[in-house]
């Protein structure tokens, strides 16, 4: 499309300008905060991806994987599993809404709320449901 | 003045890049994709730490297995890199230093891929 | 990187503060961000206290009555005083709107008052928004036609097809959407933002507009259209309660079903 050279005029005057407040005052809505985690639990499956693929290997040499299941298994490895878990549900559950979004669904401010609402919450029934199969 | 409006509005003077949608359309596709494949795995593999190596190994080695499993590394990595990308494109300047990590995170992601699946072919040859 | 933080010079001290008259019935604090660019100190947040039972409604109300009264230095742009002109965004208790539809009752406390968020500000609420008219005017918001008119009538449309455009074509280009996106915050020089995109996709949907390749091809860029990650803090924000979050997914739709 055509190039729009800039209207001059009242930017060239002004002696000095600062930057208004931006992330530091906005009451972010849920729909935000729901938007940053699925980016946060995003970053965090790279590296779960990382070791995931490591614990393929592991399985295909043959080799390590006693150690492997130590440190799954110990306290800390536990609590990382869970976490990991949930966090997986959550991008899942928010990726399933944003796909949702894309078909052009969901998109009313009330449904909006309510599917925002609802991602932690099937994310924590997923966990639950993938605790209570395993036994 | 200088700083407040960044280097004023390239997006304004720049000609569309004109390959945006495709990644977009990637992200959808392997995201469509792993919405099943992800839920399989929690479940078929989520006590693998519990079990048995030969056990692990048999379960990989049935065929529609070892494929699911090699279709799921391959969507993730794939999915991984493009969302690295779009996040590497939005914080990262200059954008001389975003488009080198954006070579080396697609990079990481082919080596990622070609390391799971070559784990997952070794694991099925290792059956026979 | 990305500056997250504002540059140090920006950031605001506490200002002074305009005691509530004698014998107020209803006294209410207004915190109000003010910048004097022709001083060298940082910006400011002055505290105004008003009897609300001698105050209009509204929250521009407050801002005329500490101009009038309190400081006639306050600057701010206002002028329809109902919700068409969106001359008075500006970001109150921490959310994008217009100060002239914004009842001060529906606060519970102190009301805060900024101006829209992540603009060079020019004095006080005054922002600059010469960036965000020029991505209006990236998208070219008018009918294009390759097709001659007919000769003795205007080009027609159905009901059906116009009304396609509710929702779209009542934008008031006020910004409170494209400044409420944290995409924009970060990526302002090259993202076209919400209220541009929202525009694009009103002409894109209008069955008499003949250059839907063109707007298409213009839009298919990695930063113009898909800095977009569907966050919806501009439908939050949205003074008219229009959906440029719905807009935006429906030119990556189009663009989407084109190339498959």
């Amino acid at each position: 499309m055509n190039d729009h050279s800039p209207p001059e005029g009242m930017s060239a005057q002004s002696p000095r300008r600062v930057l208004s407040p931006h992330l530091q005052v906005y009451r972010l809505p849920l729909n935000a905060w729901i938007s940053l985690l699925h980016r946060i639990t995003g970053l965090l499956w790279c590296l779960g991806l990382l070791g995931a693929t490591g614990l393929l290997w592991v399985v295909a040499a043959g080799q390590g994987w006693p150690a492997a299941q130590a440190a799954l298994g110990s306290p800390w490895g536990r609590v990382a599993s869970i976490l990991a878990i949930y966090a997986l549900w959550f991008h899942w559950a928010s990726g399933l809404r944003h796909l949702l979004f894309d078909f052009g669904f969901g998109f009313a401010a009330p449904v909006v709320r309510v599917g925002a609402w609802a991602v932690p919450w099937v994310a924590l029934l997923g966990t639950g449901l993938l605790w209570s199969w395993m036994g | 003045m200088d700083g407040v409006n960044g280097g004023e509005d390239v997006g304004a003077r720049l000609a569309p890049s004109r390959a945006a949608v495709s990644h977009w359309l990637g992200q959808r596709l392997s995201a469509a994709l792993l919405l099943v494949l992800v839920p399989w795995l929690m479940f078929s593999l989520g006590s693998a730490g519990g079990m048995e190596l030969d056990d692990l190994r048999q379960w990989i080695g049935r065929p529609s297995h070892a494929l699911g499993l090699a279709l799921f590394f391959l969507a993730a990595w794939y999915h991984a890199a493009l969302g690295l990308e779009v996040v590497v494109q939005d914080y990262v300047r200059p954008e001389s230093l975003s488009a080198v990590l954006v070579l080396g995170v697609r990079l990481a992601a082919v080596v990622g891929a070609v390391a799971a699946v070559g784990a997952v072919i070794w694991i099925v040859a290792g059956m026979q | 990187m990305v500056q997250f933080r504002l540059p140090r010079e920006a950031r605001p001290v506490t200002g002074r503060e305009h005691a509530a008259p004698e014998r107020a019935a209803r006294p209410r604090r207004f915190v109000v961000y003010r910048f004097d660019p022709d001083t060298g100190g940082p910006p400011r947040l002055d505290t105004f206290v008003l009897d609300l039972d001698d105050c209009g409604p509204m929250v521009l109300d407050a801002l005329l009555k500490i101009k009038n009264e309190m400081d006639a230095t306050l600057s701010f742009r206002r002028s329809c005083r109902e919700g068409i002109c969106g001359s008075c965004a500006m970001n109150i208790n921490g959310r994008n709107t217009l100060a002239c539809t914004r009842r001060i009752d529906a606060y519970p406390g102190e009301i805060r008052v900024l101006p829209l968020p992540h603009r060079p500000v020019i004095r006080d609420l005054i922002t600059d928004l010469s960036q965000f008219y020029r991505q209006y005017a990236v998208v070219e918001p008018w009918l294009q036609e390759r097709t001659p008119p007919p000769p003795d009538r205007e080009r027609l449309q159905r009901p059906a097809d116009r009304a396609r455009l509710v929702g779209l074509e009542e934008c008031i280009l006020c910004a409170c959407c494209s400044t409420s996106c944290p995409s924009y915050w970060w990526n302002e020089a090259r993202f076209l933002g919400p209220a541009a995109l929202l525009a694009a996709y009103r002409w894109i949907e209008d069955s008499r507009d003949e250059a839907t390749a063109q707007r298409l091809d213009a839009l298919d860029d990695a930063y113009r259209l898909y800095r977009c990650h569907t966050i919806m803090n501009c439908t939050e924000a949205c003074p008219k309660g229009l959906d440029p979050a719905r807009a935006i997914a429906g030119v990556k739709r189009l663009l989407a079903l084109r190339k498959l």
